[in-house]
Parts: structure tokens; sequence; C-alpha cells
């Protein structure tokens, strides 16, 4: 198996540059045959790199253990299951993965890429190709995933116990996905600078391969959360870790890409700002991988770091020098053929939530590069933590939830004050009416929170007053009923609806985080079996403790029994494995989740009696909402990408006698 | 078992990537062609004045624009929309113009030397 793997990265790896020369150089010289050989060598290599993945997969479940990465990752006593999680758990394992991932995005856009790209689409087959050039020489060179041992051991070291959570089957690989799915609209771009004929033709395909890579990072970020919260024992969801941050700064970027690109879809402007964007994006992207498999900052996912941070921090700069090098350099041609008309609307929106999206990720980069800085500059490093985040990009983010339930109300080109005013009357009075009976009747006594539930309020209202309105229009005027009006009126313009599901699952994630942030409670005590304790509303009762031991662990579960007010709410589990190879406790949080509020209990520690343990309690508002956001999350981003009919549009052109008919419907 | 498949792939790539330079369809050179760009650029552009058309009554059918506001607007995208219409007569006019002129050119040189009329 270890010559398979290492044969196929080789052939990749030559096919990837045979396609990079050949796409190049055919699009140069506008060599047809070349052209198709390179895509076809693009397709190939997404072969070559399933046929190494399968190898290293076989040697995972072969337990083996001549295979270096095989003996560092696994061992006889980890279930089988764990054997995808296992193969991306080390770096050179990953960056298989992502050279993979990348390989397969690269040939799916340029399968799928409309004709109507033409002479772009070598280019960026060429961009693609490059980019996964460096991966796979980094894994071929520096990282080989199959490399042996002189000696096999009988056993593997383990998989990090960390990793061993439902959440690790897709978030690391969805975060991967996404930060490299970038490169598809960022090569686009670049090859409509490196043709230098920057129309719009980049944009559809840009648009969608945006979103398919800012989905992939939303859910990838939300898993990662969630995994977080039930395995970290903090209680917590987010705590603004660097590598966190890092994935999170180009998810930030591509939602204002994905705002903006819209703007140039209807109106043909912002094609500077776009391609700047994307620049942006996916260079932040690059920052990620370096963040994430280079190492340089203390992080909760240490464990995927490695020594090669000199070699994405290369990729990181050239990436960065040559993708703004060519958009100064053709930068005369990227203005736009007209301009924003006024700024009450609906693309002065849009330019605003750029603005304050980049806002946020260009604090959060600075608390990413803060310590480095200290680090060089004084030879100290100084930590940036959370009450630097949440100070600075709490309010940015509030102006973001408030802007968003006002931009959908502003039409394109201009509004008067009179419109807008009208537009906001019925959410203004509404939310006015809902804050100020939450503020009543929960007590809220925090001004934060009461803007929090303000803006989050205002903007859910938004959205629902859009489709209330249209879907009682669309149903008089056509006589449908009203699920019939409102399934016309989301069809009739998905990416509009489509983004406004998306908004819905914002809204959700803020009111999750104002609940538990601004709400929880948190109790730390020692229990007996047999013992009691309150914490909110709840009381906790121990009833027992089990203990199993395995091969690398042992393995403990604690009963608790959950009353409220007298009334049993059933059983929790509190679990905790310790591992002594890695000389580590990992917990599992025990959770009763409703819309209201989480009960969690964690299993800290447990006596040399085995009959006391040490317990952390936390009731954590609201939480419940964040996780349902992500279901819409993914709905949202559905509809707004499902393709839209061909409408049957007959232009009225008159006919020249004699001339080919041209300028069919689109 | 790895040789097999090693040569098995080796194959199939070597002759995937060759194929194209062999066969005759895939054959030819990709130009830009101006006349083509112009022409999608204008159909391009028009249809974006029909998107904004529709957003324009989606807007005002969901009561985020008042009548005036619409009529103004309206108004405007059809002017826009009659702008890029007449755009592309003149260019839909000027192609013929110029393909009828290559034919009339031929054809003369073709009578002076004589030769027989090329038949379409």
């Amino acid at each position: 198996m270890a010559n398979l793997g290492t044969a196929t990265i080789l052939i990749a790896l030559l096919l990837t540059a045979y396609s990079v020369l050949t796409s190049f150089v055919g699009a140069k010289r506008g060599d047809a045959p070349a052209v198709v050989s390179a895509q076809r060598a693009n397709y190939l290599t997404t072969l070559t790199l399933a046929v190494s993945m399968g190898a290293l997969v076989y040697a995972f479940l072969e337990n083996d253990f001549s295979i270096r990465y095989v003996a560092e990752n696994s061992n006889l006593a980890m279930p089988r299951i764990y054997t995808w999680v296992a193969f991306y758990a080390g770096n050179a394992g990953s960056l298989l993965y992502v050279a993979f991932a990348l390989s397969g995005m690269a040939a799916f856009s340029m399968a799928l890429a409309p004709q109507r790209l033409g002479a772009l689409r070598p280019y960026a087959n060429g961009v693609l190709m490059l980019i996964l050039l460096f991966f796979l020489v980094v894994l071929f060179f520096l990282a080989n995933p199959f490399a042996t041992l002189e000696r096999a051991p009988a056993d593997g070291q383990g998989i990090n116990p960390l990793l061993t959570h439902p959440g690790m089957f897709a978030h690391p690989p969805l975060i991967m996905t996404g930060l490299v799915a970038i490169a598809v609209p960022f090569s686009l771009a670049v090859a409509a600078l490196l043709r230098g004929r920057i129309d719009d033709d980049w944009v559809d395909a840009g648009r969608v391969w945006g979103l398919a890579a800012w989905v992939l990072l939303a859910i990838g970020l939300l898993l990662g959360s969630w995994w977080a919260y039930t395995i970290l024992g903090w209680g917590g969801y987010w705590a603004w870790d660097p590598v966190e941050n890092a994935a999170f700064m180009p998810w930030l970027a591509l939602t204002a890409f994905v705002h903006s690109i819209m703007v140039q879809k209807r109106r043909g402007m912002f094609r500077m700002w776009n391609i700047a964007l994307i620049n942006i994006s996916f260079t932040l992207g690059a920052f990620g991988i370096f963040i994430n498999r280079g190492g340089p900052v203390p992080s909760v996912h240490s464990f995927g770091a490695s020594t090669l941070g000199w070699v994405f921090l290369t990729f990181l700069g050239v990436v960065t020098v040559a993708s703004f090098a060519l958009f100064f350099y053709r930068m005369a041609v990227l203005r736009s053929p007209s301009s924003l008309e006024s700024a009450l609307s609906r693309e002065a929106a849009f330019l605003v939530n750029n603005l304050l999206l980049l806002g946020i990720a260009f604090v959060t980069l600075w608390g990413v590069v803060f310590p480095l800085i200290s680090e060089l500059a004084t030879g100290d490093t100084i930590t940036v933590g959370e009450p630097f985040f949440n100070t600075v990009n709490g309010p940015l983010m509030l102006a973001l939830i408030l802007l968003m339930g006002i931009g959908p109300l502003l039409p394109w080109r201009t509004a008067t004050w009179q419109s807008v005013r009208r537009a906001l009357f019925v959410p203004g009075v509404i939310t006015l009416v809902i804050t100020a009976a939450a503020t009543l009747l929960f007590r809220v006594t925090v001004p934060v929170v009461v803007l929090g539930i303000a803006v989050s309020t205002f903007a859910g209202i938004s959205i629902l007053q859009e489709w209330v309105r249209g879907t009682l229009a669309r149903s008089r005027s056509t006589g449908a009923l009203w699920p019939v009006a409102f399934g016309r009126l989301v069809a009739s313009n998905r990416p509009r609806y489509g983004g406004y599901v998306v908004h819905l699952a914002v809204v959700m994630l803020a009111f999750g985080i104002v609940g538990s942030s601004f709400y929880d409670q948190e109790r730390d005590v020692f229990m007996s079996v047999g013992d009691q304790a309150a914490i909110g509303e709840y009381t906790v009762e121990f009833m027992d403790v089990s203990a199993e031991t395995f091969a690398d662990r042992t393995e403990r579960t604690a009963v608790l029994n959950v009353t409220r007010g007298g009334e049993s709410l059933g059983t929790l589990s509190a679990w905790q494995g310790v591992y002594p190879s890695f000389s580590m406790i990992s917990t599992r949080a025990g959770i009763r989740s409703t819309p209201q509020e989480d009960l969690y209990v964690i299993f800290s520690e447990l006596q040399p009696d085995g009959r006391t343990a040490a317990f952390r309690l936390l009731v954590n508002p609201m939480v419940w909402w964040m996780w349902l956001a992500g279901p819409f999350v993914i709905l949202g981003t559905v509809v707004a990408l499902w393709p839209a009919r061909q409408r049957a549009v007959a232009y009225a052109i008159p006919k020249v006698p004699g001339a080919a008919p041209s300028g069919g419907a689109p | 078992m790895t040789i097999l498949v090693l040569t098995l792939l080796v194959l199939v790539a070597i002759v995937v990537l060759v194929y194209p330079f062999w066969a005759a369809r895939y054959g030819g050179v990709l130009f830009d062609d101006p006349a083509r760009d112009l022409e999608a650029g204008i159909r391009r552009a028009r249809n974006r004045v029909y998107e904004e058309i529709r957003a324009l009554q989606q807007e005002y059918f969901l009561g985020n624009m008042t009548e005036a506001e619409y009529r103004g607007q309206l108004q405007a995208a059809r002017q826009r929309a009659a702008e890029l219409i007449r755009e592309q007569q003149q260019v839909n006019e000027t192609t013929v113009a110029i393909e009828d002129r290559v034919d009339t050119e031929l054809r003369e040189i073709l009578l002076r030397d004589g030769e027989p009329e090329e038949r379409t």
C-alpha cells in the first residue's frame, strides 16, 4: 500500500504539472487540443488521488503500522468507525485530503463550467492546477503520509481522544474543503485578470462556487462549535481560538463576496471590489491553512499542527503578492460601467454590509497575529483573549444584524425617505413591542442584551414581513392557496428568498449567542452517590457511576437524575475517558437541551473512593437555537443555488433582412 | 497488484491525454471573437435590464416602493432596454453589411480571375 500511495501521489503531481503547462500554453496560443488535454489531466488527477486516498484508508483498516502515519494516528483498540477521522488526524493525511478535495472541486468546476466562459476556462484550470501543484509538492517531498518505518511496531500510538467524537466525521473535512473551495471563484477571477478582459462572464460561476465554499465553512464552523460544546468540558462553544478564527475570517470575507457579487450580477457594479474581495477571501483561506497546519500559535487544535509553517507562510506570501499585483496591473480595465446612484439603495446597503464584514474579519486577524507580532517585537507572546474580540466585534455584529433587517427593504438604485419609512414602520413597531415585553418579562437589565434582542427581532420581523406581504399579494392576485403562493414567491427569486432563510438562521444564532453569553449559570460541585445539587430551577441527583476498561482507556459514566419543581425530567449521563498513553482525560457532557435552555453537566473528576465525583453544572439559555440554525443555513443555500427555470423571454429585436437571427432567450 | 494498478493508471492517463491531439474533432484554434463578445455583452446587459424590471415589479408588489418611484424607475429601465436593442440592431446591421461587402468583393475578384463562383 505504501508504494501504491506514494506512486499515485507522484503521478498526480506529474499530471498536475502537465495540466498547468498545457493550460497556460494552450490558452496563450489558442491551441484547442492542448486545452482539452489539460482539462483531462485535471480529471485524471482526481482519479489518481482517489486511489491514493483508498490506499491510505486500506492501510488503516489493515492496521499496517509499517506506515508511520498509520502507526502515529491509530492503534488496535481504535474502533474501526474512527478510521475516517484518523485519516486526517495528522498533518500528512489532512494534506492528502486537502489535495483530493481541491482536485475534486477543480474537476467538477471545470466540467460544469458554462460554455460562455470560453477562453476563460483554460486560465482558470491553470490557476487551480497551480494551487494543487503546491499541495502535491508538499505532500510528496515534505509530508508523505505513506512514509514507512524501518521496523513496524506491534501496535500504534492511537488516535487523539479529542477526535473520537461524531462531530469530527464532518467538521474537519468541511472546514478544509471550504477553505480550498475558495480556490474555484478565485481562479475564475484570476483567469479574468490574466486574460485581460474583465467582463461579467465569471460572475455566475463565481457566485455559485463562492456560495458553495461559504456553506461548507458555515456548517464546518457550526459543527466545530458543537464539538467544542460537547467535548472540551468548559460549557462554551466559541473561544476565539486562532484556528477557529482562521476559518471564520475567510467565511466573513466570503459572506461579503456572496452579497457583493449579486450587485455585479444585477447592476454590473463593484467589478473591482468583487475581485478584491475574492482575493482577500483566498488570502485569508491561505492564512487559515498556515495557522491550522503550520501551528505558529497555541490552539486547542494543536494536534493538527506541523513543522511546515515556513512552507505555508511562503505559499501565503506568494498568493497575496501575486494576486494583488495582478489586480493592480489590471486596475484600469476593472472599472464598472455604472456607479452608485444613491446612498439610500440596496447597493449601498450591500456596500456597508461588506465594510462591516471586512471590519470584523480584520479585527479578528489583528487578534490572531498580535501574539506573533508581540513575540517578534518584544520576545514575549502577548495573547489576545475573548474580551478584546467581544468588545470590538460585538458592536460591529449588532450593526450587521440591524443592516440585515434594513437592506432587504430597500429597492435597487434609489429610494426615498418616504418609502423607507413606510417599509420600516411595521417591523419597527413590532420590534419595540416585543423588545419591551421581553425586557419586562425576563427582567433584562443589561443594555447590550436589550439592543441584541431589538436588532435580532427587527431583522427577523423584516424577513417575515417580506414573506407575509409577498404571499398575501400573490395569493390575492392569482387566487392560489397561501402555501402555494408562498412556494411561488420563493421560486420567483430564489437567491433573494434563499438568502432570507439564511438571514433567519443568523437571527437564531444571534438569539443563542445573546442568551447563552449573558444569562448562563455555572456551579462546581462535589457529590457522592445519592447527593443532590441545585442550579437554576433544576435539581440534579448523583445516582451512580460505572467504569469499563479497554486496552487504551478507562471509560467512566456518571448517571444523574434531573428534576425541576419536583417533576422528574429523566436521567443524564456524563462521560469521561482516561487515556494513559495521551495523559489525558476526555469528557462528554451530559446535556438536556430544550429551546428555552440547556442543562449541561460535566463529569470532571472521580475521587479515589470511587463514589465521590466533581461536577460542573451549567444552565445555558437558548443554545438549542444555534444548532437549529445549521439546517436553515443549508436549506437557504440550497434554495439560493437551485437553478432557475429558463424564462422564455422573446426579445423584440427587429430582424435585418438576410441577417442571421441573434439574441435569443437567455 | 500495485504494479498492475499503476501500469493501468499510467496507460489510461497517456491515452486520455494524447487523444485530443490526434482526434480531428478537437482540432482547431481558440481565438477571441470580438464581434461575438460584443453581442454577448449587449445581451447580458439587456438580460440585466429585464431582471431589473422584474425586481422592480417585485419591490412594488411587496410595497417597498411608492408608485411614483416605481413608475420613474420603470420608465428609465425601459429606455435603457430600448437603447440596448437599438445598439444590438446596429451591431447586426454592421455585421451583415460587412459580410455582404466581403461577398461582393470576393465575387468581383473571382469574376476578374475567371474562376467559377463558389456555390453556397
